[in-house]
């Protein structure tokens, strides 16, 4: 096996830089890729696929901005534009954002980052794969028969008996992508629990693996109660069962409790990962230990529990009890302070650093700018009285673009980048990195702040046109999403780019203690023959840079022995 | 980086927003005292000559505002002037060159811009200036007591939310200045927790978010109790429009009016889908569900107009369910409810034709949503051409379309569903009077005519 | 599969664990996490049942009184019984005992096979009353047992035999009863005095009327759901009784006997929440 090369150059303190082989080229052919069971390979497969749903998804988001440049209908008709903006959100939250993190970039990195040869259980995780693809057949089917225009939401009775479009075929491609979701927190629960090495105590844990965690345990949670709703809603539509229609006997908005019972963790489902990722760069690039290692590891898990028990601010104004908004407001709250804490932990992290502004770092610092805006924002919504004037408004729409865009989007590229030589090979150019950054982020805030004024000022959302009075607004926006494409535009081109022309990657090129980048870049198929010894993951003077390999090697006499 | 002079720079809008209503107030103040002063404006018009001829018909003479005046130069009317400040007519929008406004429903333009000609917007659509000018800068107007509340609760979060992104916004550029990569120099790795200072930042956070809590709980609390002797509308939404009915049985759709400083409640419940009633102005919202009644009550205010928007997604046309409230003296309101409760009476007291009140009934009723007059089949059979023809059901049978199948379908419109349409109709038993559907049916006689496209 | 996941002399450890006992303890945690998503799973129905029953619970023990008890509490018998040959069966792997695991699993399946056959039954005869999920529920006059004295009677030798007489006799018992309903209808009112509502009277209050439907709806939602997951049980259990048969299980590795013994307890769980909260309202 082509592993054992590992391991006297292990011993010796300096990984080799290049092998011959890896996960990569280990074996050929088709079906070595649609068949295999080695988590980095259903990595990169769910990483062509998102990539793929995130660009209709963008494309979907072009058409909408475009349409809205001017008062009055441009090229679509209203009917059309219900039907974009609905596919912009299904496509973008179910098979884009949810999957993002976790099965793409998660697949690669958890194993690796707990030493493993793999995840807890391989064959589950193709078979997640595969309801993801199976999902994502179903959306391209919606897409080309009558599409769907209920909104991601698909709230009753509109969707089960009003909409004459794809309604069903669209959910049930969210109940097995929601499977797909299940299966994969799963999956990384067990891995997390049971396939820690040696050493890697709960307060060793690397915080990605917090987040992870985290996020496996409401995905475990949290879908099961989307997909029975879903399945309820098909029960609905096809069969008129009457649990949701009021012409039937039932109730619309028992379908929104469920809904968001689900889709309130879901939202945390995808700020975790992307909160994790942000911890881990942060600390690389300043080279210093991560400032409360412990606050951050539990807010996670709190964050976690807490998003349970705050479904209800979605409906304030949808005749819930005042008794409930009370208690919904409240709890509301309590879930502010973790993500605050965090902030404030990776601020302090940056003091007395030494740091690095590296493309990863670019996107985790405009995370943290983004995020923070996201999060105050939020306040408003969960502030009783300001919500009632908010809800349903622009304002909503630009909050959850700086959680979900700005937040998660900008964390999944800090990721990206940061695990990109790891998981091809390669490094994409710096300069044109971070440009493109910088582009995204200007771009962003241009796209989104304006939305928050017109938000506020009374424009509702998933309106087709709107009056001259919100043009200035619109127009704004319109401008920073082309800008924010062209970002993206040159950051795709830059990553395509080093794949065919960029130079070798380290082992290590950031300079992190974690153990993903004892392994070379690319890993081999087996990752490690011995699972290495775990020590404290932000222990940076564990490793010091190398002139010679261009990278960071592990610092001889301080690096954690290869246990036996 | 570039967010941070973003908010200082909206910041400072926020204050010139705030300040900018003071201004308008000082100007109409001094320019209504210097009414004698002659104001020729552009284009020739001799607008004290118009305003003259006005006041000579009327038993009162009226007294106009430097804007007044400058509008009435640009070719308004006098009495479209008078009638903006009565609420019966309203400006929408205006710039140098254009004038939008709207006269007993109908939106009018007066404009030496072609661009604004090809934007037709149907009446009830329209915006309306008393809600676009001199608002604040985050917010639209402040219109009632609660919204005040409501706003400084915002501004409170505002400001809150300034301090917070200004300060970690400057301690992250400082940071990656102060701290940047240097050769030689590590990172102080003795930094790994501080307990005391991650106290105060996990106890200040839950402070300030507590008052915040508490303060808008309050509010809402106020928001949600009318007062007893608020006046009730009753609202019935569908796809797309609203109908509004008053305790007397009068019912008005798209439009309604309520007495100024009256606390008005709005009961109200759904057709169909679920709808939501939102009055930016007022900082009230409440989704109007169809199987049961929700309520939102608010003080109504000095005379102005206002728009009222659907912000719960209703299906295709949903940007386009938007309703007009007027706010009255208690005279026109008086004067506007009777009028409302005639709309198929003449001015001179006689009844208006079947086929008048069929077509007025077409576009009160929101049987325009779904039929179109074009010949186009939408979400349901076009009314072109309808008359006379053959109908076939679902079920297989057929039917000649005449009065009494026109009345069936108005009915029971179940009974004999069309092939290849849902059951989406809002079923008008017993809502619709006798004189309605006989102005339907002479309505569809007159479209007899109209080639239909499918 | 193109990767070598193989031990060498131990066929079905995994090579990305340690040894039997890891994988074993792997699986395990697995197999709880997947049975806390599958309550979850169903406490989106159980929590719409709660939610229909608090507001409306004369309908539900009204229209309770058309499931059959007796067939529910065989069928509640049936699933218990074949828990526990489930469990016995993993003891057996356990001891590697092949010939008692084969037979063990061979009966839970059987019973599994039982259960679902009586569910054929109890839903072909609601079919056969027209108590239909959704938009084709057309309950025929009786379908609630309302008219106690001769109806009942029919009604009752109705549900006995039909599970024994094939659709054709059951319509036209069916007709037979609808027949005599109609004279113990007024038998009924005068027994009863002439304030008693008839559920299926069409002149019904029509908010009743549809939330009889949506018990129905609950109804074929929750056992259908559960119907579904034991299928997935059967084709389980018969996928590890050819593995048991070709002697794959040892005392070293019988974790997937012990999963699927789990899953399967869910499922006996789950019927053993839904017969009291169906049948045995009233």
């Amino acid at each position: 096996m082509t592993q054992v090369d590992i391991a006297p150059s292990q011993v010796q303190g300096r990984p080799v830089q290049h092998l011959e082989k890896n996960y990569i080229n280990h074996s050929s052919g088709i079906s070595s890729w649609l068949l295999t069971l080695d988590h980095k390979r259903i990595g990169l497969m769910y990483l062509v696929g998102i990539s793929v749903s995130f660009f209709l998804g963008g494309l979907f988001a072009l058409g909408i901005r475009l349409e809205l440049f001017a008062p009055g209908m441009q090229f679509m008709d209203a009917a059309t534009y219900n039907k974009v903006f609905t596919l912009h959100g299904a496509v973008m939250v179910f098979l884009f954002i949810i999957p993002g993190i976790p099965a793409a970039l998660g697949n690669v990195v958890l194993p690796l980052m707990l030493g493993a040869k793999d995840v807890a259980f391989p064959r589950l995780n193709l078979s997640s794969f595969y309801l993801w693809i199976a999902g994502a057949t179903f959306f391209l089917y919606t897409l080309f028969s009558k599409q769907l225009d209920t909104g991601w939401t698909f709230y009753t009775p509109y969707s089960s008996s009003y909409s004459d479009t794809s309604v069903i075929s669209a959910t049930f491609g969210v109940f097995l992508l929601g499977f797909s979701s299940i299966f994969t927190g799963l999956n990384f629960l067990v891995t997390i629990h049971k396939m820690r090495p040696p050493g890697m105590t709960w307060h060793k844990l690397p915080l990605f693996l917090w987040g992870m965690y985290g996020t496996a345990i409401m995905q475990l949670l949290a879908t099961p109660v989307l997909g029975i709703t879903l399945l309820l809603l098909v029960m609905e539509t096809t069969l008129g069962i009457g649990i949701f229609d009021p012409k039937k006997g039932g109730d619309p908005v028992l379908y929104q409790h469920f809904f968001w019972f689900y889709s309130h963790p879901a939202v945390y489902i995808m700020i975790l990962p992307a909160m994790a990722v942000v911890s881990e760069i942060i600390a690389t690039f300043s080279r210093k230990h991560i400032f409360g290692y412990k606050m951050i590891a539990y807010s996670s898990v709190s964050i976690a529990l807490l998003s349970f028990l705050v479904w209800g601010h979605h409906m304030f104004v949808s005749s819930e009890s005042t008794l409930a908004t009370l208690i919904f407001s409240a709890i509301t709250f309590t879930i502010a302070i973790p993500s605050a804490i965090k902030v404030f932990n990776w601020l302090a992290t940056l003091y007395k650093g030494s740091v690095s502004l590296g493309t990863p770092m670019l996107y985790a610092l405009e995370f943290i700018w983004l995020f923070t805006i996201g999060g105050l924002t939020g306040l408003f919504l969960g502030v009783l009285s300001t919500d009632v004037m908010l809800h349903d408004t622009y304002f909503v729409v630009a909050h959850f673009h700086y959680v979900m865009v700005g937040g998660t989007l900008f964390a999944f590229f800090a990721g990206l980048h940061y695990w990109w030589p790891k998981m091809t090979g390669k490094m994409y150019s710096e300069t044109t990195g971070r440009i493109a950054s910088v582009i995204a982020f200007v771009g962003f805030n241009l796209a989104f702040f304006p939305q928050f004024i017109m938000g506020s000022r009374g424009m509702p959302r998933r309106y087709a046109d709107y009056k001259p009075d919100f043009e200035l607004y619109h127009q704004l926006s319109t401008v920073g999403t082309l800008v924010l494409g062209v970002g993206i535009a040159l950051l795709t081109y830059n990553l395509i780019r080093s794949i065919f022309s960029g130079k070798k990657a380290p082992a290590n090129p950031w300079g992190s203690a974690t153990i993903e980048w004892e392994c070379p870049s690319p890993p081999p198929h087996h990752n490690f023959d011995h699972p290495p010894l775990a020590t404290d993951p932000y222990d940076m003077e564990r490793v010091e840079w190398d002139e010679e390999v261009q990278g960071f090697v592990p610092v001889v006499g301080r690096r954690a022995p290869v246990a036996h | 980086m570039i967010m941070r002079i973003e908010a200082l720079l909206l910041a400072g809008l926020c204050f010139f927003g705030s300040a900018a209503p003071m201004f308008a107030q000082d100007a109409e103040g001094a320019a209504a005292g210097e009414t004698s002063e002659a104001v020729k404006a552009d284009a020739g018009v001799d607008v004290d000559k118009l305003i003259a001829d006005y006041n000579a018909k009327e038993t009162t003479p009226r007294t106009f505002t430097a804007e007044e005046r400058d509008w009435i130069g640009r070719g308004l009317d006098p009495a479209d002037v008078d009638a903006f400040r009565k609420g019966h007519a309203s400006i929408i929008s205006k710039d140098e060159n254009t004038i939008f406004f709207l006269r007993d429903g109908v939106e009018e333009t007066i404009s030496s811009d072609p661009k604004f000609a090809t934007r037709p917007v149907a009446p009830h659509i329209a915006p309306f200036a008393t809600e676009l000018e001199g608002n604040p800068f985050w917010t639209a107007k402040r219109a009632s007591e609660t919204a005040k509340d409501v706003d400084a609760m915002f501004d409170f979060i505002m400001w809150t939310s300034y301090i917070f992104t200004a300060l970690i916004g400057v301690l992250m550029v400082v940071f990656c200045i102060k701290y940047r990569r240097k050769p030689g120099v590590r990172a102080d790795q003795s930094i790994t927790h501080n307990t005391p200072i991650e106290i105060i930042w996990s106890v200040i956070p839950t402070i300030l978010v507590g008052i915040m809590f508490w303060g808008g709980y309050t509010t809402f609390l106020d928001m949600r109790t009318p007062p007893p002797d608020a006046m009730t509308v009753k609202v019935n939404a569908y796809q797309w429009g609203w109908n509004f009915t008053y305790p007397s049985g009068i019912e008005s759709p798209q439009e309604f009016h309520v007495p100024a400083n009256t606390p008005v409640e709005m009961l109200m419940t759904s057709n169909d889908v679920i709808h939501s009633f939102h009055l930016p102005s007022f900082r009230q919202k409440s989704d109007v569900l169809p199987n049961r009644y929700t309520k939102v009550w608010f003080d109504s205010g000095e005379p102005a107009t206002y728009r009222v928007y659907c912000s719960e997604y209703c299906g295709k046309l949903h940007s386009d369910m938007y309703a007009k409230m007027v706010v009255d003296t208690p005279e026109d309101y008086a004067a506007w409810l009777v009028k409302a409760g005639n709309w198929m009476v003449n001015d001179d007291g006689t009844m208006k034709s079947a086929l008048e009140i069929g077509e007025l009934t077409y576009n009160r009723r929101g049987c325009k949503a779904c039929h179109s007059i074009d010949g186009r089949a939408g979400t349901a059979p076009t009314f072109a051409g309808l008359w006379g023809l053959e109908r076939k059901f679902a079920d297989g049978s057929t039917r000649v379309a005449d009065e009494n199948y026109v009345r069936q379908s108005i009915l029971d419109p179940y009974s004999q569903l069309v092939e290849g349409y849902g059951e989406q109709m809002t079923v008008y038993n017993p809502m619709l009077p006798e004189e309605q559907i006989n102005g339907i049916i002479a309505y569809l006689k007159s479209l007899k005519d109209v080639p239909r496209v499918d | 599969m193109s990767d070598d996941h193989g031990h060498g002399d131990k066929p079905f450890l995994a090579h990305h664990f340690e040894d039997e006992d890891h994988q074993f303890d792997s699986g395990k945690l697995g197999i709880w996490a997947f049975l806390v998503t599958e309550v979850l799973f169903f406490s989106g129905l159980f929590c719409a049942y709660a939610i229909y029953r608090a507001m409306h619970p004369e309908v539900f023990t009204y229209a309770a009184r058309s499931l059959d008890t007796m067939l529910g509490a065989i069928n509640t018998g049936v699933l218990i019984f074949s828990s526990l040959t489930a469990a016995w069966a993993v003891r057996n792997a356990q001891l590697g005992q092949k010939k008692m695991l084969v037979a063990n699993l061979a009966i839970t399946i059987l019973c599994a096979f039982g259960f679902m056959g009586i569910k054929y039954k109890e839903y072909s005869h609601k079919f056969h009353l027209g108590l239909y999920p959704g938009n084709n529920y057309a309950p025929v006059e009786g379908a609630f047992g309302d008219h106690v004295t001769k109806a009942e009677e029919v009604g009752f030798r109705l549900e006995q035999e039909s599970d024994e007489i094939e659709g054709e006799h059951a319509s036209a018992e069916l007709a037979d009863m609808n027949e005599s309903s109609e004279h113990a209808g007024a038998a009924n009112e005068e027994a009863h005095g002439h304030g008693a509502v008839k559920w299926d009277d069409p002149n019904m209050d029509p908010e009743t009327k549809s939330q009889l439907k949506v018990f129905f709806g609950i109804y074929y939602c929750m056992t259908g759901l559960h119907g579904i997951h034991v299928v997935i049980g059967i084709l389980l259990l018969m996928w590890l009784l050819t593995r048991a048969i070709r002697g794959h299980f040892t005392p070293t590795y019988y974790g997937p006997i012990d999963y699927a013994a789990l899953y399967w307890h869910l499922v006996d769980l789950i019927w053993i929440y839904l017969f009291p909260l169906l049948y045995l309202i009233n």
